[in-house]
């Protein structure tokens, strides 16, 4: 049989009725968050690249990328603030801070634009093969060394692909008239102590291969 | 002297109603203030949030999992992140456990104090439901200092958590127990010696060992009644390395219950200061490459009871099937069987014994 | 905040919520955030209660309940929706048992974001509502006194056009265009 007692909690209620009140005086005194606090998120606009992965990832849905206009949009209305999209951009321009949205009259989102990325620069290697003298008409494909580069500016490396594949490509796009020389003249391979630069920019490390290939390897770069 | 003849009633009971924080319908029938039978019926809270697997990649779908129920709201990250885990074979660094069985701890903290106090409500404390509640907030601005969020805490991910408990922040966990255990201790007296507390709970809602194993009870709402079974003994996480023995209490009653569940407080407690003495260096998260692929069932210990949970992969992003079954469901046919002879008084109280977490049950 | 002329009563009602907004909604009644600094007191009883505060989305089988008690509340009353649930559906947008917010049923007044809602989040929201009532209010005071009682004689078709439906001014008007109640004459 326990103890009884009446009137138990008497001690304790004299206690906190003589002792500072616990109440937070919230509207009265601003809110002290902890560092760690997940409230809401904000980006840095200018380093978003809209690649969208923020929109896909999210759980439900808050977040709108529209590439074409270059703006980043969330429903605050809808965000858990669970820091998924944080963790899954890929230029960390996301961030959780504290804060919260304060409750309104109706939904609605907030909309950031970014501004428009610069063009690109034409690229080194296409100015080349203009020196040497093959057709560089806006609308066909260009070669320099084992770089194509095609006319919607896409590039492809050639050395990937075996012999074959490489002479069927090159007739594909009309350039297999572009013969070897072409690639000496200015896209040479050099060697450099054990590092190799080829013309495509690419270094390889001959010190990495097995003694057979590394000949093999120099005589095919015409460096022996 | 005629029989008169006792008229059967039927009451409705919620989804609406002051002392349910969830809508659950209950049918009494009565007969002269005592209750014969209950039919209860439920599906105000079914979002059908298992199918939601087909639509969200296995990484996200923990914060879906998370948000099944918001008082066992780490219990179903860690279930389910435990799941996946072991179906695709994924070993957790050791330190990601211990931080894990940490916050497990706080969570099972913050839900037993939040059940006294509405247990306390529900016979008309109110001053006591204050103070368990008063004290619940200092548990959750350890939480909110160590996770971000007072009860989604969101740290979960399949391989490891994502955040850290440093050194610092341990000083602080710590001290704050203290003070917290102190002022325990006052309210644990009162529920346990105060005359107007036990008029109310010694002797009503009595449930025996042998109808516990007939019904399937599971939790502290079991081990009151003397079945000594805590699904922590398992040593999932990084329970194996710790030191404690189940709270059973042996009456069976509303009394046992609320002295089961803060004890269990007071256990709690003592298993984080372990946790936090023994706690080694090491890294956060694993990375974790491919996809889940078979089938892959856990057990853990929730504040309410034994949850299970069950994952299937089919070697894709979506898993094929997420199962899970909750300890409320265990119980409710226990409930039941308590009501059948008690007064209309205290069914209030015996569906606050159980901790019915409905958002849990229906999913 | 002004000065506020009568307490209004809130009522709390868990449509399909993950219950984590419904246990802020009881923190804030608790000693740490007290929302009874404002007046407002917790009741359950729906005739009673002027401000109705509901989690979480609604599913088939909860609609009917949120309905059933938003009619049961007596005029003036102002509707508070709280976490994102209840806003727009949350996480379970996608879920096949889930309408959506809370104004897919009845019209919503404030809404108050996040998951789980602080009780700091949700105390702006009730201050915000309790102004929303004060001036409805008021309204209805002056509709009172201009008009007499305010129980009109149903039968009498010409009382409609003269005074205007009492719904329009004191009902909680959404600015939504799922909620609001043209909607719903229009799909009649």
């Amino acid at each position: 049989m326990p103890k009884t007692r009446i009137m138990a909690f008497t001690w304790s209620t004299l206690k906190n009725l003589f002792s500072k009140p616990a109440t937070k005086n919230y509207p009265a005194e601003p809110i002290r968050y902890p560092e760690r606090s997940r409230g809401h998120i904000e980006i840095d606009i200018e380093d978003c690249i809209s690649c969208s992965m923020c929109a896909r990832s999210c759980p439900t849905g808050a977040i709108t990328v529209d590439r074409k206009e270059l703006t980043w949009a969330i429903n605050r209305f809808d965000c858990l603030a669970c820091g998924y999209c944080v963790i899954k951009c890929p230029k960390k321009c996301l961030h959780l801070v504290p804060g919260y949205q304060t409750p309104e009259g109706e939904k609605k989102e907030v909309s950031f634009k970014r501004p428009a990325p610069a063009p690109k620069p034409a690229a080194a290697p296409s100015a080349a093969p203009k020196a040497a003298g093959s057709a560089s008409a806006a609308g066909k494909a260009t070669l320099n060394g084992d770089i194509v580069t095609m006319a919607n500016g896409k590039t492809m490396d050639l050395s990937k692909f075996p012999a074959e594949k490489k002479a069927e490509i090159l007739k594909k796009l009309g350039l297999d008239a572009a013969p070897a020389p072409k690639a000496e003249a200015e896209g040479k391979a050099t060697l450099e102590g054990d590092i190799v630069r080829l013309p495509n920019g690419k270094t390889m490390d001959l010190s990495k291969l097995p003694e057979a290939n590394r000949e093999k390897v120099l005589q095919k770069l015409g460096l022996k | 002297m005629e029989e008169r003849e006792k008229k059967r009633s039927v009451v409705p009971f919620g989804p609406q109603h002051p002392v349910l924080p969830e809508p659950i319908h209950l049918d009494l029938v009565l007969e002269d203030e005592k209750v014969v039978d209950v039919i209860p019926s439920i599906g105000f809270i079914h979002r059908g949030l298992e199918d939601l697997v087909k639509k969200r990649d296995f990484n996200e779908y923990v914060y879906v999992a998370e948000r099944t129920c918001g008082i066992c709201s780490f219990g179903h990250g860690l279930g389910y992140v435990e799941a996946v885990e072991k179906c695709m074979n994924v070993e957790v660094p050791i330190r990601a456990k211990y931080l894990r069985t940490i916050w497990s701890e706080m969570a099972r903290i913050h839900s037993h104090l939040l059940w006294a106090g509405l247990m306390a409500d529900a016979f008309g404390f109110e001053n006591l439901f204050y103070q368990c509640w008063r004290l619940r907030e200092k548990n959750l601005d350890l939480v909110e200092m160590t996770t971000g969020g007072r009860l989604i805490y969101s740290v979960n991910k399949v391989g490891g958590v994502l955040k850290d408990i440093t050194p610092d922040m341990q000083k602080v966990i710590l001290n704050n127990l203290s003070e917290l255990e102190a002022e325990l201790r006052d309210v644990y007296k009162t529920f346990m010696t105060d005359y107007s507390v036990q008029e109310r709970t010694r002797g009503v809602g009595v449930l025996t060992k042998e109808q516990v194993h007939d019904l399937g009870c599971c939790g502290p709402y079991a081990r009151a009644s003397g079945v000594a079974r805590d699904i922590r003994q398992l040593g999932y996480e990084a329970y194996g390395e710790l030191d404690f023995e189940p709270v059973v209490s042996n009456d069976g009653d509303n009394y046992a219950r609320c002295d089961v569940r803060l004890r269990e407080v007071f256990q709690s407690i003592d298993l984080i200061r372990q946790a936090i003495a023994k706690i080694p260096n090491g890294e956060l998260s694993v990375p974790v490459k491919g996809n889940p692929d078979g089938e892959a069932f856990i057990r853990i210990e929730q504040p309410r009871g034994e949850a299970i949970y069950y994952v299937e992969g089919n070697g894709t992003k979506f898993l094929n099937r997420f199962r899970l079954r909750t300890p409320t469901f265990a119980n409710i046919p226990g409930m039941c069987e308590t009501m059948k002879g008690c007064s209309y008084a205290d069914i209030p109280l015996l569906v606050v014994t159980i901790d019915p977490c409905i958002s849990c049950t229906e999913r | 905040m002004g000065k506020v002329k009568r307490s209004p009563w809130l009522l709390h009602y868990d449509a399909s919520s993950c219950n984590g907004c419904d246990i802020e909604v009881l923190a804030c009644m608790t000693p740490v955030y007290d929302v009874e600094r404002f007046g407002v007191v917790n009741t359950a009883d729906p005739m009673q209660a002027d401000i109705l505060l509901v989690t979480g989305g609604v599913n088939s089988q909860s609609a009917e309940v949120v309905k059933q008690l938003y009619d049961q509340m007596a005029r003036p009353k102002v509707v508070v929706a709280v976490g994102i649930c209840a806003c727009t559906g949350g996480v379970f947008k996608d879920c096949y048992n889930i309408n959506g917010g809370v104004d897919t049923v009845i019209p919503v007044d404030v809404y108050v974001p996040g998951c789980a809602a602080r009780p700091e989040s949700i105390i702006d929201g009730v201050v915000k509502a309790v102004q929303i009532f004060q001036e409805r209010s008021d309204a209805h005071d002056k509709y009172v006194k201009e008009h007499g009682e305010s129980e009109r004689d149903l039968s009498d078709p010409d009382a409609a056009a003269r005074e205007g439906n009492p719904a329009d001014f004191f009902d909680a008007i959404t600015k939504t265009s799922e909620g609001s109640r043209d909607k719903e004459a229009e799909k009649k």
